[in-house]
């Protein structure tokens, strides 16, 4: 059985305002080190008064585009100290990320687009 | 040599239709007396929940706004130490317990002195296990309450609230007690031809509201309504000629031939339960990945 690590949102981002893709970097940086390491993740809430989808996106959501969904489930401990507000925003985005990334053909335009934009 | 004039044996007990038809005597007898002070005879009552401190002070007030002022003599000592502990007989005679909610006047536009104060009285008192969504929208309902008072009931005398958690019992009892119309009056003149029961009863369903270009009045209630019946609890109403309570699921109508001068809800939660509420609708975090 995996060890567990906590992964404390706030401490890494450096406050309760999480709502920037940078910060969503950071976070999903960690989360994917943690996982390297074998560990399993539980990501903490405790603290998070701001959220975005876009933070979510950057720090979740594009774990599915790097594991598979069984792996992600089993590697991801149920998140803690979460308000039903961090809950409802997490799982949308997990969601979404779910239905995009098995359509590949949408994750490419809409990488195209993005590269495209830039 | 005087006479002493006959005071009303009182004779509540619990939360029942048969303690609101007591009452609703009372305020008919004190009704037909001469003006100036009235005696209430308590000797013969071995017991009364001191939530229901709420009710007796409602009637008390509303036969001293046509002078007839009560006094209560014979109380057994059991029973005056709950009713002087809940604050029926003033603050200076209460006994501050962690069991009671204390006796408490309010008048319209007070409703967040009323959360603060139905939230502080409840917290601490046995309420199961709940999610926080779950909790915010049960105390919803209790401030749903406050709103019927506010809107509906047309109480020049304002409203009295007070709890009394019954440890050994394993319950705790809420009564909030508005001194207006009555719900029979409001759903009558809203055009509903209604039994005064039935009119509770209309009152309770769904998303039935006498409010016009508002939100649906059930909805608040709703949700306490649904956690009362899971909890095997109870929900308990006099109005005016109606009384209706509703347990386990089992609704109980029936017509109280005096009528409760003012509108009583008393919400009963089972504190013995040990199970963990939450809305349906609430993400368990083990649903999210």
């Amino acid at each position: 059985m995996n060890a567990s690590a906590n992964v404390p949102i706030t401490q890494i981002v450096g406050s309760g305002i999480c709502v920037s893709i940078e910060d969503g970097n950071r976070v999903h940086d960690v989360i994917v080190d943690r996982l390297n390491s074998g560990e399993r993740v539980v990501l903490s809430f405790l603290g998070v008064s701001r959220m975005t989808t876009a933070f979510l996106n950057a720090a979740v959501g594009q774990l599915y585009n790097e594991y598979d969904e069984a792996t992600v489930r089993s590697r991801l401990a149920p998140p803690i100290d979460a308000s039903q507000d961090h809950l409802r925003l997490l799982k949308r985005v997990v969601d979404n990320a779910k239905i995009f990334f098995s359509n590949q053909d949408l994750a490419r335009q809409a990488l195209a687009n993005q590269v495209g934009d830039e | 040599m005087t006479v002493a004039k006959p005071g009303f044996d009182l004779r509540l007990g619990t939360t029942d239709r048969r303690t609101f038809a007591e009452l609703g005597e009372l305020y008919r007898w004190g009704c037909t007396q001469p003006e100036g002070a009235i005696t209430v005879d308590c000797s013969s009552m071995p017991f009364c929940g001191g939530n229901l401190a709420a009710a007796l002070r409602a009637v008390q007030q509303q036969l001293a706004a046509i002078n007839r002022p009560v006094s209560y003599g014979g109380m057994k000592p059991a029973v005056g130490r709950l009713l002087a502990d809940a604050g029926l007989f003033g603050a200076h005679r209460r006994q501050l317990r962690g069991t009671v909610i204390p006796l408490t006047p309010f008048a319209a536009g007070e409703s967040a002195r009323f959360a603060l104060y139905s939230q502080r009285g409840l917290t601490d008192k046995g309420l199961p296990g709940m999610s926080a969504r779950l909790k915010s929208r049960v105390f919803e309902g209790i401030d749903e309450l406050f709103t019927n008072f506010e809107i509906h009931s047309r109480s020049r005398l304002g409203a009295y609230a007070c709890g009394q958690l019954f440890p050994s019992a394993g319950r705790l009892e809420f009564t909030f007690v508005d001194l207006g119309i009555g719900i029979p009056a409001v759903v009558n003149s809203a055009g509903h031809a209604l039994t005064p029961a039935h009119a509770i009863d209309w009152a309770m369903s769904g998303n039935n509201t006498t409010r016009s270009g508002d939100v649906p009045g059930g909805l608040g209630l709703k949700v306490l309504r649904e956690f009362i019946s899971l909890n095997q609890g109870s929900l308990v109403i006099a109005s005016h000629g109606g009384f209706w309570s509703e347990k386990a699921g089992q609704r109980v109508m029936n017509h109280l031939a005096s009528p409760f001068p003012g509108t009583a809800v008393t919400i009963s939660v089972n504190t013995n339960d040990r199970n963990s509420y939450r809305l349906s609708d609430d993400i368990q975090p083990k649903d999210v990945f």
